[in-house]
Order: structure tokens, then C-alpha cells, then sequence
């Protein structure tokens, strides 16, 4: 069992978390886990990218161009941006959030961002999470939203692994909320 | 009983964990990406004292302190901060120390949040100090524990080099226990410790002798490693670079090189005989190849691989075997570009606004204010490194006495560097004014405390620098404390500044965005009075959006700061009404 994702979005919407949480899952199976981030002045609303490799082996933090089975994409526009990265007819699961970059006439900002995903050929899941975090109370759990969403579709791990995950990364009142989320972007 | 569990860590998590396994009692620095995390993550073992310095020769001279004293100790530190170091760092080879001492310094290929890419391993050769280079947040771990004992067994201080893939990447690691060490008895020892012209001769005789003992150690220390495999072509390499070659092309032959300096000559030897090709895989200088080539050794490296820029799998395949790259579809043609951005609120935008209008000639410094170079703020003349905003000022000032020149650099890097250069306009009387933008924490590395916040590393309260008393005791003879959301205020005190031609030091004060604490009521456009006249959209705020026929601000990113309301001139902004 081996594999790669890419996880990508704007600075600040809980990227690193959510890829932590899916490291801890994959370790408690046994897996080995390498993955890369980005820190400093990428989070000050910069575009962000995390890799992710996960297998008995894995060595590269790096992930090579066309390789990455799948992604997550925690705003639209984003995922079109790091499409270099992912294999033909990789899984995406986007959320339909958009977020216009400051200072950029709002028209450049890309329209039907699913449809174009698909017709390269991806398989995309198209999840509303940060409207449903909004509806859960806090914008900042639309991170275990989409995680949710993607623990159906991605082939490791029960909820029960995940949510085991979830309680290693998270403590305190706020996770509850992130337990939540994540049910509600998995139901 | 310890049982062994396997647990991922972020590498800077892994150095911490290693200095702390290895029984460093003392630990300082300065923050820095990529090597902030290092002492916040060592900050939680209570065992260690650990703290953050005004820069990183303090932090580095505190712990070779120590270390003379008697405990284990630990430096960290970026790389440009290493510059500021490297004074100590030159002699401290020289008198050697007495526990370990250990440095950390990450460096930043491609420059993801700095100012140049200067190549650590450099220092190592131009001091003479061993270096160590973990690829991984294991070896990490291993290696920074191993430090603190090569240190104490060749009396030196020893380098750990990272790179931003190392300490910002997460990898598997078994956390062992922490050795403990009684403190070592310190001894007055001058001829050690005295560096006077008479004693460093003799030390640096010593040095060499200590370097030739080094020399033998690394030809059979197994952190430097010769796997063959195919011999076809074999690659010296070392750090994140391991891994990369280890995944994308795992058949060839690898000569490892856990320790970046002194390098295993006989080893390279022995490997350069059992491949047919030999390459040095090495990020930025090439500084292991030209070791190599001087000893007559046919390697090829830089003419393969780039000299500028970090390399990735993907270089290693494209340079290497570019059969093996993979089809991919590149759909982020014509994306808008999404750069890093002030924060919506940040009390640096309402300044940097007014020193645009005033037509200002600015020297900026290193930190969060960068983020006001690029329009629409365009904000900066200068940035060059920690401090400099001061002096370059005062130089270009002694150029054109004309121009209405300003310093502008935050409170922690006034406290890093700024001093001594404030204490130069006013002892040679260069009309300048220094604004220093007092957010309460070093920003940018994601909010340390310094001496100018009242508070410590472990949270304890301490002495508060007060900014205002220090100038006043300097001699500046224009002293003021402004309210960075106070825009009225802050232009007629700038331009009383300007016009007092004597050198003026004005505090402005607004707690960082990513500080505060209470929930901000947002503004919001009322589109009866907004004629859309742009102005607002000049300050670059991520909660402002300009659609084809309205301003409008994002509720949820506002942080009610008011700056957009007092610059537009037909005041359409207004506060949200709470209900």
C-alpha cells in the first residue's frame, strides 16, 4: 500500500491541521508518512500547498509533478493551480468556496472550476464545507469538513480510525466542534 | 520501562526532541523561518532552560556561555542569523568548550521567507566547524543528540545544518529518553578561554591538531554511508536531497554524507573506484564538489544540477533520467496570482499609506512590512537585512539631503539591530526619522515574544522594554508614541518630523492582528455615498473587494480597523449595526 495527495489552499484555513490528521491516521496503521508544508510569510493569505507520501516506504517529502492520486482543495481556484502536480484522472474533492484574491479584479477569478477539472479528466467530489462550518457555528472547522468528505472516497481507514486521528491532533472544547465537522462532511 | 513508539514529527519537533534526548540544559535563539519551532517545541520541556534572545549572536554567545560553564547547550538560529553570529562562532573554534554546544541553522533554498540563499555549510569550511546533516525528521532527532557528545569529544562546537524541507517537513521518529549529565565543574582557565593574541596562536595549533583527529573520526563514522547498487553512476549526496534521490531513483549508487564537513576523503575515494560516473548531488553552492575536484577526483555536479534555487525530485529526474518524468495536466495557466498579503487590520497599512502620499523615500527592514513592497501599497525603497533600515537611511540621507527620508522596522527587529544605528543618527546628528511599528511580537515567524513585550519564551513576566525611555536616554531629540489606526495623527507628527530636520524616533503602536482578541465589529460600504473612486482599494486589504460596479467588504475578513474609513474621502464606510 503505498500513495501520495496533495493538500492546497489559501494561508490560514486550517491546511496543516487537517493534513496532520491524516499523517496520525495513516501512522496508526502502520504506514510510514512524509509530508512537506509551508510556514512564515506563505500563511499571510498566500497560496499554500502541502505533499503528502504515505506507504511501507516513503522518502521524499516532495512530490514529483503528475503523481499525487489525490487532492483536496480547500478553496476553488486553488486546486486548478496545483493540477501539475496530480496523476491523469486523479480525485479531487474541492470545496466550492471561493476566495478572490485581494487587489485582483474579481472577473480574472475563474468560472465553472468543477466542469474544467472534469473535463481533464479528474474525478471530482464538490463539497459546500465552508457553508457548512458556517452553519456548525465556526468558519475554521470547513478544514475537517472536506476531510470528512474525503474519508469516504479515500480507500485507508474507518471512521473510527479517523475520528481516533482527530481526538490525537485535537483537544480541549474544540474538539467536539472538529468531531462534528467531520461527521457532518462524512455523513 | 521506555517503550519505543513510533510518532510523526515536524523536524523542527525532531531537533527539539534531539537536543532534549541528548540533555541540553540550556537552549537560545532568535525566531526565524524556517527554524522558529526548534525552541518553541524545546520550550515545553520544562527541564531545559530555554529562551529567546535579542538576536542570534546573544542567543549564540549565552549558550556557548554555558557550555563553557559547564552544561549542555544549544543555539538556534536561521540562516542569515548565523551572520550575526559568526563572530563568536570564528573564536569559540578556537578556545573550544567545556559541555557540548551545539548550533542549529536552517537554511532556505529558494528563499520561501527570506532574503538571500546563502549556504550554511560554508561557515562550516570558514570556521573549521564540524557539521552535521540530517536528511529527515529521524535523523534529526538522531543526529542533534549525537552532537552534544562529538562536541564534548573533540572540544568543539558543533553545527547542525537543516534546510526549510528538513525542519518543515514531517516524518516518522522513535523518541528515545533524555540523558542526563551532572554539570560539568567550570574552571578558570585564560590560555582556554582568553582569546589575547599569545593564547589564540597556541589555540589555533590546537585546532588543527583537533581537526585531524576529526578527520579520522569521519572516515568511519556510519553517518556517512556507501550504498551500491547500480554502479553505472554514483551520487554524493546529503540532507533532504538523500530522500529525494532514495524515492525518484532508488537503483543508483549513494555515498551519503551525513557529515557536511570535514568531508571523508578516503571514503569518497573508495566510492569514486566502484562507480563508473560519479555526480554531487548538493543544493545551492557547490561546495563538496569543488572539495572533491581539488583533490583530482573527475566529478561532475553544478554543470548537472542548478546552482540557484532549491532542488526537487523533479530536477533530480529531469537532470538525471528524464524518461522517467510523468505525464501531468497544468490547468493554472492564466490564475490570478495569489501572494502573501498584510492582514485585513494590520496596523501597518494605515502608515505605510500616508508615507506613500507624503512621497517618503522609505527604508524598510525584515519583517511583516515587506508584505507593503509590492502595489498597490508599494511602500519600501530598501530591505537588505535586520536593522539596516536605519543606517541605509542615514546613508542615503549623506547622498541627497533633499529627500524626506524614513526608517520603518518593527519592534523586535529594533531590539535585534536596531540600537546601535539609532545611536549613530543622533551621535552624527543624520536627520532622519525612524519609525518603529510596535505590534507587540515578532510577527512574521507567527508571534514570539521579545524584550519588548514584558514577557518570556515561558510565558513568565519579565522587564518590559519601554521604546520611548530608550530613546530618550540615546539623545533623540524628537521623541513621539502615536496610535497606528490614528491616521490624522500619525501625518502631522511625520510631517513636523520632517520638517524639524533633527533626527526623530516615532513609536507607533497597534497590537498585531493575529494578537487580538476580541471580535471586531466589521464596516461596511454604504453604496449611496461610494462613487467608486478607487482610494480605498489602494490599501490592499484582503477584506476589500472592488466588483465591476461596487466596493464591497468581506464581513467575516474585516477586522473593523477603520483605516479604509478614514481614507475615503466621501465617508461610505460605516460600522455594521449590531443588533
Amino acid at each position: 500500500m503505498k500513495g501520495s495527495m496533495v493538500l492546497c489552499g489559501v494561508g490560514g484555513m486550517g491546511i496543516l491541521k487537517a493534513s496532520e490528521v491524516i499523517a496520525e491516521m495513516l501512522i496508526a496503521q502502520g504506514l510510514f508518512v512524509r509530508q512537506s508544508e509551508v510556514h512564515g510569510m506563505a500563511q499571510r493569505g498566500g497560496t499554500v500547498i502541502t505533499h503528502l507520501r504515505f506507504g511501507e516506504e516513503a522518502y521524499s517529502p516532495l512530490l514529483m509533478r503528475g503523481e499525487a492520486e489525490y487532492m483536496i482543495a480547500f478553496e476553488s481556484m486553488e486546486a486548478l493551480r496545483y493540477t501539475p502536480y496530480l496523476k491523469l484522472g486523479a480525485t479531487v474533492v474541492v470545496n466550492s468556496f471561493c476566495l478572490h484574491p485581494p487587489g485582483v479584479n474579481s472577473h480574472r477569478y475563474p468560472t465553472n472550476i468543477p466542469e474544467t477539472l472534469q473535463q481533464a479528466g479528474f474525478q471530482v467530489t464538490v463539497i459546500p464545507a465552508t457553508e457548512k462550518s458556517l452553519k456548525l457555528g465556526d468558519v475554521r472547522v470547513a478544514n475537517m469538513v472536506l476531510l470528512g468528505a474525503f474519508s469516504r472516497i479515500f480507500p485507508i481507514g474507518n471512521k473510527e480510525d479517523w475520528e481516533n486521528a482527530i481526538h490525537k491532533t485535537f483537544s480541549g472544547e474544540v474538539l467536539e466542534l472538529n468531531l462534528s465537522a467531520f461527521r457532518e462532511g462524512r455523513a | 520501562m521506555h517503550r519505543a513508539e513510533k510518532r510523526i514529527m515536524l523536524g523542527n519537533e525532531a531537533f527539539a526532541r534531539g537536543a532534549y534526548e541528548g540533555g541540553v540544559e540550556v537552549a537560545a535563539g532568535y525566531p526565524g523561518t524556517p527554524s522558529t519551532e526548534i525552541l518553541q517545541f524545546l520550550s515545553h520541556y520544562r527541564e531545559v532552560h530555554s529562551r529567546w534572545s535579542p538576536n542570534e549572536k546573544v542567543a549564540f554567545e549565552v549558550a556557548s556561555g554555558a557550555a563553557i560553564g559547564g552544561k549542555r547547550a544549544l543555539a538556534t538560529m536561521k540562516h542569515v542569523g548565523l551572520n550575526v553570529a559568526s563572530d563568536a562562532l570564528m573564536t569559540l573554534v578556537y578556545t573550544g568548550i567545556n559541555a557540548g554546544f551545539v548550533f542549529i541553522v536552517a537554511d532556505d533554498p529558494s528563499m520561501h521567507s527570506s532574503q538571500n540563499e546563502q549556504d550554511s555549510r560554508n561557515y562550516a569550511f570558514f570556521a573549521k566547524v564540524p557539521a552535521l546533516e540530517p536528511a529527515n525528521s529521524a535523523e534529526a532527532l538522531l543526529f542533534t543528540r549525537l552532537a552534544f557528545q562529538l562536541s564534548e569529544e573533540f572540544d568543539l562546537p558543533v553545527m547542525v545544518r537543516s534546510t526549510t524541507r528538513v525542519s518543515h517537513s514531517r516524518g516518522v521518529v522513535i523518541p528515545g529518553v533524555r540523558e542526563t549529565h551532572p554539570v560539568r565543574p567550570y574552571r578558570k582557565a585564560a590560555e582556554k578561554y582568553v582569546m589575547i593574541p599569545a593564547f589564540a596562536r597556541k589555540s589555533r595549533v590546537v585546532l588543527q591538531e583537533k581537526l585531524k583527529m576529526l578527520q579520522e573520526w569521519v572516515e568511519e563514522t556510519p553517518l556517512n554511508r556507501i550504498e551500491i547498487r547500480d554502479t553505472s553512476l554514483g551520487v554524493i549526496t546529503g540532507g533532504v536531497l538523500y530522500d529525494y534521490l532514495r524515492e525518484v531513483l532508488p537503483s543508483l549508487s549513494v555515498l551519503k554524507l551525513g557529515v557536511g564537513y570535514p568531508l571523508p576523503r578516503k571514503k569518497i575515494e573508495a566510492f569514486a573506484e566502484k562507480v563508473e560516473k560519479l555526480v554531487v548531488l548538493e543544493e545551492i553552492d557547490p561546495v563538496w564538489e569543488r572539495e572533491i575536484k581539488s583533490w583530482g577526483i573527475p566529478v561532475r555536479g553544478k554543470e548537472i544540477f542548478p546552482e540557484i534555487g532549491e532542488i526537487t525530485p523533479d530536477t533530480i529526474v529531469e537532470r538525471l533520467s528524464p524518461e522517467k518524468k510523468r505525464e501531468y495536466i497544468d490547468l493554472s495557466t492564466y490564475l490570478p496570482p495569489r501572494p502573501p498579503v498584510l492582514c485585513a487590520g494590520c496596523p501597518h497599512r494605515g502608515i505605510f499609506t500616508i508615507l506613500r502620499e507624503l512621497e517618503a523615500t522609505v527604508c524598510g527592514d525584515i519583517g511583516c512590512y515587506t508584505l507593503g513592497t509590492l502595489p498597490p501599497l508599494s511602500a519600501m525603497d530598501t530591505c537588505l537585512c535586520m536593522g539596516a533600515s536605519i543606517s541605509l537611511a542615514e546613508g542615503i540621507k549623506l547622498a541627497h539631503q533633499e529627500l524626506p527620508v524614513v526608517a520603518v522596522l518593527g519592534d523586535s527587529t529594533f531590539v535585534h539591530a536596531g540600537i546601535p544605528p539609532l545611536i549613530d543618527a543622533v551621535y552624527n546628528k543624520t536627520p532622519i526619522v525612524v519609525l518603529v511599528l510596535d505590534n507587540g511580537t515578532t510577527a512574521m515567524t507567527g508571534g514570539q515574544d521579545h524584550p519588548g513585550t514584558g514577557k518570556t519564551l515561558l510565558g513568565e513576566e519579565t522587564v518590559r522594554l519601554d521604546f520611548v525611555a530608550l530613546a530618550q536616554a540615546i539623545g533623540v531629540p524628537f521623541v513621539a508614541r502615536l496610535d497606528a489606526y490614528h491616521l490624522a495623527h500619525i501625518r502631522e507628527t511625520l510631517q513636523k518630523a520632517l520638517a524639524a530636520r533633527i533626527p526623530a524616533f516615532l513609536i507607533v503602536e497597534g497590537l498585531c492582528q493575529l494578537k487580538k482578541k476580541e471580535r471586531a465589529v466589521p464596516l461596511t460600504v454604504e453604496d449611496q455615498w461610494c462613487l467608486l473612486c478607487g482610494l480605498c482599494n489602494t490599501l490592499g486589504c484582503p477584506a476589500l473587494l472592488k466588483e465591476e460596479e461596487m466596493v464591497h467588504i468581506t464581513p467575516e475578513r474585516c477586522a473593523g480597523c477603520g483605516v479604509c474609513a478614514q481614507v475615503c474621502p466621501f465617508c461610505a464606510m460605516r460600522e455594521v449595526e449590531v443588533r
